[in-house]
């Protein structure tokens, strides 16, 4: 990709830029997700109660089944059914919303802005965080009442929410970008909430998961955001938890980096 | 001669999985404050060509230079100067009129007082202002149009793109639409119009290119392109009734041709048009027609002839 503000270096343009607002990244970023936002004036409740009923209802299910219920199989429960939230809202909704938009080229109207793709993501990302903060919130109260948890350490979540969002949308973005079209796209996103609810550690512990699996697993941002939630609904805000922000961290930024070299919204 | 604000070579465009040349070889200049027109029939390779010169498609092959940046290697430069009409509004359909003209002016670097001042005058002038808190997805065909069109002026681009500007709209918002277009290019914008409506476009197009079927056929001013093709003055006659000595009063005048049954075209040759004119007025007279009109070779018989003729029929 060219430098964003290699317009300015050309010596050969004959004329300046019109407007160099394509600098004013943090603007950008926060009318990106204005202009989003307005797009759920109409459906946020549904898109809140989606990223909320599955996850409770999987704790009702877990519950149900595992009659005598230990506090860490609690926290191993309330800790997955958090992600999973993550997964159902805000990646399936960017990735149906990229694939959505490549179909009805509703990304020309950004394209012929001095915005960046990256810029767009971050934006969607927020919408997506906002859209399911109600939801997280929802299954977080209620998970620790079903499961008898204390909400003490309730607040230590917050950070964590965001980063955990942006490194599971980052790969959602990602795979968008290889969707053509709505349809596309709507596949990619099922595959991702399945392998998020059965094929990493968020509903079965890393241990019983087969070998390959596992290998997989450690790749993959959910099996950290869930390490991390659970360990601040434990209490335990040592090293473990570190690690996991650490390595979100990380995913989050190659996601990221990838999303920039690979979401070009321009037709080939 | 004004400087190129776009300058096309060679420019060749094949989708992906098929065969046959969306753009073929087209090379041609836009110039600074010029309002150029690109006229063609449906599938002859327009959208396709004004999505490359917005740097929304990617040629296959052949350059496009604006202002000098190579717009394929630099497709995100564009947006700094050029301002393209939207084909839809989805991307900000759920948006109220003014939040979308206010939001993408500040996109552009308008400031907040500005933006809102070029918003308030949009809505205005282009007869939005009285949907207030409607979404746009929720308005008609025709107030949408109006809305990317808005989308298009905030900002004040130096160039800008409009792709069939007056379809879906009333004849008095057209009119609006076309002097709007006027006054921008009297300030020194250089616009870029797609259009079937050639007869409105006419007044405002300064140069004109045709396309069909990919190439570009025709390249030049308006007078110099209606000086290639048939000089006969043209008659258009609009009987009140039915008129069975019609046909052989028309034929000793010129080419005549019925369009209905009680609507005739004839086409005579400059030389003896005055003659032409005063038999149709001596001989079948004013009060037995509805409508008479006297034309001179326009930029749509151009169009008909060299590039929309053979599809338009």
């Amino acid at each position: 990709m060219p430098d964003a503000n290699f317009v300015y270096d050309v010596k050969d343009v004959a004329v300046q830029p019109y407007s160099p607002s394509r600098r004013r990244s943090v603007e950008h970023f926060w009318r990106i997700t204005l202009v989003l936002l307005a797009d759920y004036r109409s459906t946020w409740t549904i898109q809140t109660f989606f990223g909320f009923v599955m996850p409770l209802g999987m704790i009702y299910l877990f519950k149900y089944i595992d009659s005598g219920l230990t506090q860490e199989r609690a926290v191993f429960i309330l800790g997955g059914n958090l992600v999973t939230s993550i997964a159902y809202g805000p990646v399936m909704l960017l990735m149906n919303r990229i694939g959505w938009s490549r179909q009805i080229r509703s990304f020309d109207y950004w394209a012929n802005l001095p915005v960046s793709p990256l810029t767009w993501v971050l934006a969607m990302s927020a919408v997506s965080l906002l859209l399911a903060l109600p939801g997280l919130i929802a299954v977080y109260v209620m998970g620790c009442l079903l499961l008898g948890l204390s909400m003490a350490g309730g607040l230590a979540l917050l950070p964590l929410i965001p980063l955990a969002t942006l490194s599971l949308t980052g790969v959602g973005a990602f795979l968008g970008a290889y969707a053509k079209n709505y349809q596309v796209a709507n596949v990619l996103a099922n595959a991702v909430v399945g392998f998020v609810s059965f094929l990493s550690p968020i509903m079965i512990p890393m241990e019983h998961m087969p070998a390959p699996m596992q290998w997989i697993a450690r790749l993959v941002p959910t099996t950290y955001a869930a390490d991390g939630f659970r360990s601040v609904l434990a209490g335990n805000f040592g090293p473990g938890l570190a690690y996991d922000i650490l390595i979100l961290v990380l995913l989050m930024v190659v996601s990221l980096v990838a999303v920039h070299q690979k979401l070009n919204w321009r037709a080939a | 001669m004004p400087a190129a604000v776009y300058s096309a070579k060679h420019l060749t465009k094949i989708y992906p999985g098929n065969d046959r040349k969306a753009n073929d070889d087209l090379t041609f200049e836009i110039h600074e404050g010029e309002v150029f027109g690109l006229l063609g029939p449906n599938g002859a390779g327009k959208s396709t060509l004004v999505s490359q010169l917005a740097g929304l498609l990617k040629p296959t092959s052949g350059s496009i230079r604006l202002y000098g940046i190579d717009v394929v290697a630099h497709p995100e430069a564009v947006a700094d100067y050029v301002a393209l009409q939207p084909q839809g509004s989805s991307a900000v359909g759920d948006l109220y009129p003014h939040e979308a003209i206010y939001h993408t002016g500040r996109f552009r670097g308008l400031t907040s007082a500005e933006a809102r001042r070029q918003t308030g005058a949009l809505l205005e002038e282009l007869n939005l202002a009285a949907i207030g808190r409607r979404a746009i997805n929720q308005l008609s065909g025709g107030q949408r149009k109006l809305v990317t069109l808005a989308l298009a002026f905030v900002g004040d681009r130096p160039v800008m793109i409009f792709d069939e500007p007056t379809n879906e709209l009333d004849p008095e918002i057209r009119r609006v639409v076309w002097e709007k277009l006027q006054a921008l290019n009297r300030r020194g914008t250089t616009i870029l119009l797609v259009t079937h409506n050639v007869l409105e476009a006419e007044r405002v197009i300064q140069r004109v290119g045709i396309v069909s079927q990919g190439r570009l056929m025709a390249l030049g001013t308006p007078g110099e392109l209606k000086a290639r093709v048939d000089q006969r003055v043209r008659l258009e006659l609009l009987f009140k009734t039915d008129d069975e000595t019609a046909p052989a009063m028309l034929a000793r005048l010129g080419e005549a041709r019925p369009l209905t049954r009680r609507h005739w075209t004839v086409l005579c040759h400059r030389e003896g048009a005055r003659d032409s004119i005063d038999q149709v007025l001596g001989r079948i007279g004013l009060d037995r027609l509805d409508d008479f009109r006297i034309l001179t070779p326009s930029l749509e018989d151009v169009y008909l002839q060299l590039g929309g003729g053979a599809k338009l029929a």
